[in-house]
């Protein structure tokens, strides 16, 4: 696995030799602000326009996971004036673009179309008024599969009548999805049961209640443990996993790190490539489209990968329905 | 004198041609159909292998992934899935191992049979075709079964339809083989024994100039022949007597007065007499008439829908109202060129009107098959109008001119016939054509049977005006002549036209778009529209039996009105494929019941006294059928295009009640009046 | 009764007739099987296409681009393995280029136009479509199969022998029966003719009631020609001067 660092310039550089010399103009320029380094999000936003043979000028630049680096990088994209200002992940982007209705035009980023990469939630987060109508020059995509969706792939596999849901309540993201989560069950039918991981004296969570809440879950008679797009549960996804085998309950996660690098039942996953591809996708619009940002709604993928630990299902002895092997990956 | 003899070759003809057709048409179709049941299965078993494949798969991945066989959810549920929105699929059934069935999911479950591993993958049943696919890794023993059924319902839903298109053929191939029979035989032996009848009779009768036709090489010809060489004989006879009596005379005056009272007996036998031309049977005229009316109603069952594609093509806003001008622009260009045609009879002669007819009809179907806008479909509409309009006016000219005295009625009843049965073969076997070669090719198939018409009139029908033939009138003299007689009036506007009117309307524009929409297919279209003319045949000799023997004819008309007008009001109460073909059917009972009674109606609303004589009446009653013709699709395409289908049909059988009952009430109030003012009844 | 006869128009009609009628029931027939069978092939191959097509899509949700799809070459193989009327099975991109293609010499190519039309949808004789559509809707790519008629048409000669080997049997019986029943038929009529003829050649012999009116008028016309011949020619052999004969 090469550094992000020379990879991102083995892209511009492959990019730049491919990229043949347009008589009318030179190809559009895209400046790449990323969080923590290339990944295969930035591989399918590359490889889209390889794919549709269209040039490209991509100047990558890595903030490291360090926010303090974002003015600097705001003030060269003024100076550099790109065509098309990319993004990736929900900090960073609310740094660069700061909220749809409270942006500062010293601080923030304004004047250049903007598309966001691998980011949750951009309307809770305010980095776009609506989905369908962002309310400012900024488009882009989101990589969890809306949570109707998501309880309907739970279904799919087994119907449930009640869910048990542990989150990390220090994060918002997560607790904005259980809320939700919750309000969807009720107009079902079903019940959530929420289980906030309890938070130490220090203010952060305690891992070593997880096995106390799963066993909980398994009181309340849940028939599905739901696992949100969570820091917290994803630093402890071994302990997570295994314990909810043990007390058999099934999981499901909206992110494959609970499927594919746990023991996690099933999941309802973006592949980062196909995010990376469809935000191209917008970009293009942009770009060649000359559509405005703005009126391009902000959208997740129409089709995601179930994804199915087989080992998981055997030893829980719970068995995906056949018309849903049709369309799964197993894991 | 000769008719018993004829009459039974005829009907011993007919026998034999009808059954031999009958049973040829039953064994081919037999054969045909066993043929392809024999090479449709393995195209089937291979159907049911691809789907197979395909619904398989995810439980070959089940399997390759270690879940048991019993264990596995949603089977049923997932072909359930499959089956959704698939036809022809009679079941999936997954069998364990030995071949027990696990799971069964679709319509015909339940007529699975179980069947052991070692049994052949594919297996006819009763109600479908099972195939078998294996389950598990290929190099062990199959862990588990798949079987597909192909139902077989489809495919004998199609074998159905073909039965159907098959009887078709028959009905029309023996109404072709009597048609046929009737015109060979007419011209081979009837024609020419009353010829040589007629003939022989003025020989004996001491006319000697007459001779036969005697370039036939049978009978006919052999028998024209002894005729003639009779005639010769005699006639030398006759000029040996001469010879004779001027020797006798040559030996003085007393010896010529003898010869001379000789001669006076002779001669008083022997006179001369006008040589009566031979004169074709009226079979002449109506071959060629039942083929070009077929010819022309081969398309009835699709114009409205060809018209209706061809203006949507066009992007014209309201398609259905060019289809209906399509169909009113034909009985328009038949009405107008109908006094002309019949001037052109008088004057010219009907082989040269229906010369000219079929030419002009030949290419208004040419220009049907070829019309890509609606409005070249119309203009070649137009054409076979007009062509339509001569054809029919000649042929009955030349039926008229040829009739037996006293036997006229007969003898148009004989035209109305051959019209009627022409219509019914042509609409019934057009719409099998079409389905299968297309409605354009089928319009070509008109323009050739007008070819064979042209060649039959070019041999059968004799040149030169016949004399008794009258110039027919000026429209608006027809006119002022009809408005003189009130119950004519009555019968025209309250019976005749509204008639015409649901004919066009009902039957010709909204039955075939209704049952298309239907989903059926055109053959079968074709088969319902037929039933018109098919239920109309019997109910004009029914109506024409009633009517002269008992008092009911006028109720008849008015009766049946309403009659009508209630069928139309069937689709309300029963689905529409079952109320379409009754109501198409009883419209053809009901119209046909009050065909004779409305002619005789006519007869007796003639005031000849004031020159509305019955045939003047006739002609007008038939001009204004036709203006019901022309308006009927036009009112149904409004009516569709503003109400929809159900009640536009329901609105043509207010109109045709409505109209009957008025009718009566207005025939109530006349009979009611009448003694009154003592105009005899 | 010698010569030719009305009978034989006849029975050649009626031949013809019987001729045609079947002719026309085995055209239909056929014409109908036909199109039975181009349909089920057509339901086949959408079943093969839309498979094949799912299994590109399922690569594509892998993250994979199209032209990376693994084991893409092996998925247009196996779908033409699937139907031997297959000849031919191909992938190309959104912009027309052959990405996968059991013709391997072709990849890299671009679409014939025939080809691209098929793939932008238009129905093209021979060519089954198929997209193949990624995780946001866009069409990547067209599935592309292409199929013979060959067993299509294989089954409609095999159905053509099987109608027509019945058909020429079933006329080799009826034609020539209905032409002996139609002489058969005829022989009265002949008969009649004959009779007629017989009476106006002044045969002599007995009339048959049908034509004995016009024997006796015939007779009589004769007999009053030879009465006037006879008396002439008695005049003529009168000595001159003498007025009646003795």
């Amino acid at each position: 696995m090469m550094p992000a660092s020379r990879r991102a310039l083995l892209a511009t550089a492959g990019l730049g030799l491919a990229a043949p010399a347009l008589a009318t103009g030179r190809p559009p320029r895209i400046l790449m602000i990323l969080f923590r380094g290339w990944e295969e999000a930035c591989d399918g936003f590359r490889d889209y326009f390889a794919a549709r043979r269209m040039p490209v000028d991509l100047v990558v630049r890595d903030v490291a996971q360090d926010l303090s680096r974002v003015p600097a990088l705001v003030r060269e994209a003024r100076t550099m004036r790109p065509d098309l200002v990319y993004l990736w992940g929900t900090t960073l982007t609310m740094a660069v673009l700061g909220p749809w209705d409270a942006h500062d035009p010293d601080r923030h980023l304004s004047g250049i179309p903007a598309v966001f990469n691998i980011v949750t939630d951009p309307v809770g987060n305010r980095i776009v008024r609506s989905r369908a109508a962002p309310g400012r020059p900024v488009t882009g995509t989101e990589y969890i599969a809306p949570v109707a969706v998501q309880v309907e792939a739970i279904a799919a596999y087994r119907p449930f009548r009640r869910i048990a849901a542990p989150f990390n309540p220090l994060e918002q993201n997560s607790a904005r999805v259980v809320e939700e989560m919750g309000q969807l069950l009720a107009a079902r039918g079903a019940a959530l049961q929420k289980l906030p991981v309890p938070v130490r004296a220090d203010g952060r969570p305690d891992p070593s209640a997880i096995p106390a809440l799963l066993r909980e879950a398994r009181a309340g008679g849940a028939e599905w443990l739901y696992i949100p797009p969570d820091t917290f549960l994803n630093d402890h996804r071994a302990l997570l996993t295994q314990t909810a085998i043990a007390e058999g309950l099934p999981t499901f996660s909206a992110s494959e790190r609970f499927v594919a690098f746990a023991d996690g039942l099933a999941g309802l996953v973006s592949r980062y490539t196909s995010v990376g591809a469809f935000t191209a996708f917008k970009a293009e619009q942009i770009l060649t489209g000359g559509r405005d940002p703005g009126s391009i709604p902000v959208e997740t993928l129409t089709r995601f990968s179930y994804q199915i630990r087989m080992e998981t299902a055997r030893l829980l002895g719970a068995y995906p329905p056949v018309g849903l092997l049709r369309i799964a990956e197993p894991v | 004198m000769t008719a018993p003899v004829i009459r039974r070759l005829v009907a011993t003809l007919v026998a034999v041609s009808v059954a031999m057709l009958l049973a040829c048409v039953a064994l081919v179709s037999a054969a045909a159909l066993s043929a392809f049941e024999r090479e449709v299965r393995p195209a089937l078993e291979q159907e049911a292998a691809a789907l197979g494949g395909v619904v398989a798969a995810p439980i070959e991945t089940a399997i390759s992934l270690g879940v048991p066989l019993d264990a596995l959810p949603g089977v049923a549920a997932y072909f359930e899935t499959v089956l959704a929105g698939r036809q022809g699929v009679a079941w999936l059934v997954l069998a364990g191992a030995d071949g027990t069935p696990m799971v069964r999911a679709g319509p015909r479950a339940e007529a699975f049979e179980p069947a052991p591993p070692e049994g052949a993958a594919a297996r006819r049943l009763d109600a479908a075709y099972d195939t078998r696919l294996r389950l598990g890794p290929v190099a062990e023993a199959p862990r588990a079964f798949l079987h597909v059924g192909m139902s077989r319902a489809p495919l004998e839903a199609a074998i159905a339809d073909t039965r159907w298109d098959v009887l078709i053929v028959m009905l029309v191939g023996a109404i072709l083989a009597i048609e046929l029979l009737r015109y060979v035989l007419e011209r081979a032996v009837t024609g020419p024994l009353a010829a040589a009848d007629r003939l022989a009779a003025r020989l004996a009768a001491g006319d000697l100039a007459v001779t036969a036709d005697d370039a036939a090489p049978d009978e006919a010809g052999r028998l024209a022949r002894l005729a003639n060489a009779l005639a010769r004989r005699l006639a030398d006879r006759r000029a040996r007597l001469e010879w004779l009596a001027q020797e006798v005379a040559s030996g003085g005056a007393a010896a010529a007065r003898g010869a001379a009272a000789v001669l006076a007996r002779v001669a008083a036998r022997f006179g001369m007499g006008a040589a009566e031309p031979a004169m074709p049977g009226a079979a002449t005229a109506r071959l060629p008439l039942f083929l070009f009316v077929a010819a022309e109603q081969l398309s009835t069952s699709f114009i409205p829908l060809l018209g209706r594609d061809l203006a949507r093509a066009g992007g014209a806003a309201d398609p259905g109202m060019l289809a209906a001008v399509a169909i009113a622009a034909f009985v328009t260009a038949v009405a107008l060129a109908t006094p002309p045609g019949g001037r052109m009879a008088a004057r010219r002669g009907p082989r040269a009107t229906i010369l000219a007819g079929g030419v002009i009809a030949a290419l208004g179907f040419l220009g049907a098959a070829l019309a890509t806008t609606i409005w070249g479909f119309i203009l070649a509409r137009i054409l076979c109008g007009v062509g339509y309009a001569l054809v029919s006016i000649a042929c009955q000219a030349q039926m008229v001119a040829v009739a037996p005295r006293g036997r006229l009625a007969g003898t148009l009843g004989g035209f109305t016939g051959a019209v009627m049965t022409g219509a019914v073969c042509g609409t019934a076997i057009g719409a099998v054509l079409a389905d299968r070669i297309g409605q354009g090719p089928t319009f070509l198939v008109s323009a050739a049977m007008v070819g064979l018409v042209l060649l039959l009139a070019l041999r059968g029908f004799p040149r030169g005006a016949p004399a008794t033939l009258a110039m027919p009138l000026g429209l608006a003299q027809e006119a002022r002549l009809a408005l003189r007689a009130p119950a004519f009036l009555a019968l025209l506007l309250l019976a005749a036209v509204p008639a015409k009117l649901v004919l066009t309307g009902f039957v010709f524009y909204l039955a075939p778009i209704a049952l298309n929409d239907l989903g059926l297919s055109q053959s079968a279209v074709g088969r319902y529209v037929m039933l018109y003319g098919f239920c109309m045949l019997p109910a004009i000799a029914l109506g024409g039996w009633i009517a002269d023997r008992t008092r009911l004819g006028p109720a008849l008309i008015w009766g049946a009105a309403v009659a009508n007008g209630i069928a139309l009001a069937l689709p309300f109460a029963a689905p529409l494929e079952l109320a379409l073909p009754v109501a198409i059917a009883i419209t053809g009972l009901a119209q046909g019941l009050a065909a004779a009674p409305m002619l005789a109606a006519v007869a007796a609303a003639a005031r000849p006294e004031e020159g509305a004589t019955a045939p003047v009446l006739l002609a007008f009653l038939r001009l204004g059928e036709r203006f019901g013709s022309m308006l009927g699709p036009f009112a149904a395409a409004a009516l569709l295009a503003g109400a929809g289908m159900g009640q536009a049909l329901a609105a043509i059988g207010v109109v045709s009640a409505a109209t009957g009952v008025v009718y009566a009430l207005a025939m109530l109030l006349r009979r009611a009046v009448r003694p009154a003012i003592g105009v005899p009844a | 009764m010698r010569g030719s006869s009305f009978a034989s128009r006849v029975a050649l009609l009626l031949a013809l007739l019987l001729v045609l009628a079947c002719a026309l029931v085995a055209v239909l027939n056929y014409l109908k099987f036909e199109r039975l069978l181009v349909a089920q092939q057509a339901r086949v191959l959408g079943i093969i296409a839309a498979d094949a097509a799912e299994g590109f899509e399922r690569g594509i949700n892998l993250g994979v681009r199209l032209p990376g799809v693994p084991g893409g070459q092996a998925l247009v193989e196996r779908a033409l393995a699937s139907d031997p009327d297959l000849h031919r099975a191909l992938v190309a991109d959104a912009r027309g280029r052959i990405l996968f293609d059991t013709e391997r010499g072709r990849i890299g190519e671009d679409l014939p136009p025939a080809l691209a039309a098929a793939a932008g949808g238009a129905a093209t004789a021979g060519w089954r479509a198929a997209p193949i559509v990624n995780g946001f809707g866009q069409t990547e790519g067209t599935l592309l199969l292409g199929h013979a008629r060959d067993s299509i048409r294989a089954r409609l000669d095999a159905i053509a022998l099987g109608m027509l080997r019945p058909t020429l049997l079933v006329l080799g019986v009826a034609v020539p029966l209905v032409v002996l029943l139609t002489f058969l038929a005829a022989r009265p009529v002949r008969r009649h003719f004959d009779a007629f003829g017989q009476v106006l050649a002044r045969g002599g012999g007995g009339a048959p009631p049908a034509f004995a009116a016009l024997d006796a008028s015939l007779a009589e016309t004769e007999a009053l020609l030879d009465g006037a011949e006879r008396d002439l020619e008695a005049l003529v052999a009168l000595p001159p001067g003498q007025e009646t004969p003795a």
